[in-house]
């Protein structure tokens, strides 16, 4: 990861078209103003994160992924049934 | 009519998609998935609220898609110039609405938090997050569609899906 060092009033340039200003920075907070270009996506990495994770659960992988934990599960259990009875 | 270049993929899920290049849905990436670029827009069987989009790039991704708007009617999501631009639009009546859903646990949650937004004209699309909390991540729909496995058949995105109507003002 780029770590750098900045000062209130100073900025970041990611491309040629975003600016990250440091806005002010005060009790382990930080304010930062953002400009960039309309189709850039700004997000706090938290909603970003959220949705994600939706699109994770929501990938038709999931949802033979849940299939075969069911039929794992539904195996366990067979065994475990059979074992008690023996 | 120029016949333009044909896309050929082998899906995992969905098995071979033909579909003309013009077709092709083009997204910077969805969250989660960074590196999917390339989508195509399959429909199910007539009277299926769902369709797949699944992923060029990555022979094992899909998401089961509907048309938020025919299954709530009253979803109105916001979209911004920046959102529009995002995907060539100068105007809501220029994109179509569609949203992810959810299908394991035998439920079907529409993702209205983050529609996809698709320009049906230029086939950019994205998945926009909306700053308006008001639309859930995982919106119930009931009783629960049963998914067909067999390969769907493609159709163009501009029959498969009206125009989203989602801003009072009019086009200029």
């Amino acid at each position: 990861m780029l770590v750098l060092t900045r000062k209130t009033g100073e900025a970041i340039r990611i491309g040629s078209r975003v600016q990250v200003v440091v806005l002010s920075a005060s009790r382990g907070q930080v304010r930062l103003g953002i400009e960039a270009p309309p189709g850039v996506i700004v997000l706090r990495e938290e909603v970003h994160e959220r949705i994600a994770e939706a699109n994770r659960q929501a990938a038709l992988g999931g949802v033979e992924a849940e299939a075969e934990d069911a039929a794992q599960r539904e195996q366990t259990e067979e065994i475990v049934e059979a074992e008690a009875s023996r | 009519m120029t016949s333009g270049k044909r896309i050929c993929v082998e899906h995992l899920r969905l098995g071979r998609i033909e579909l003309p290049e013009a077709e092709v849905l083009r997204f910077d990436g969805v969250p989660g998935f960074p590196e999917a670029r390339r989508f195509a827009l399959l429909r199910h069987d007539a009277g299926s609220a769902f369709a797949w989009l699944a992923c060029l790039d990555d022979p094992a991704l899909a998401f089961a898609v509907v048309d938020p708007l025919e299954l709530f009617p009253d979803y109105a999501p916001a979209l911004g110039a920046a959102e529009l631009a995002g995907v060539d639009a100068a105007g809501p009546g220029e994109v179509c609405l569609l949203a992810i859903a959810n299908l394991s646990g035998g439920k079907a949650l529409v993702n209205l938090a983050a529609p996809l937004v698709v320009n049906a004209a230029s086939r950019r699309g994205a998945q926009v997050v909306l700053a308006d909390e008001r639309w859930p991540v995982r919106a119930a729909i009931a009783p629960s569609p049963v998914l067909r496995a067999e390969p769907p058949s493609t159709r163009p995105l501009a029959s498969a899906f009206p125009r989203a109507q989602t801003e009072s003002n009019p086009q200029t």
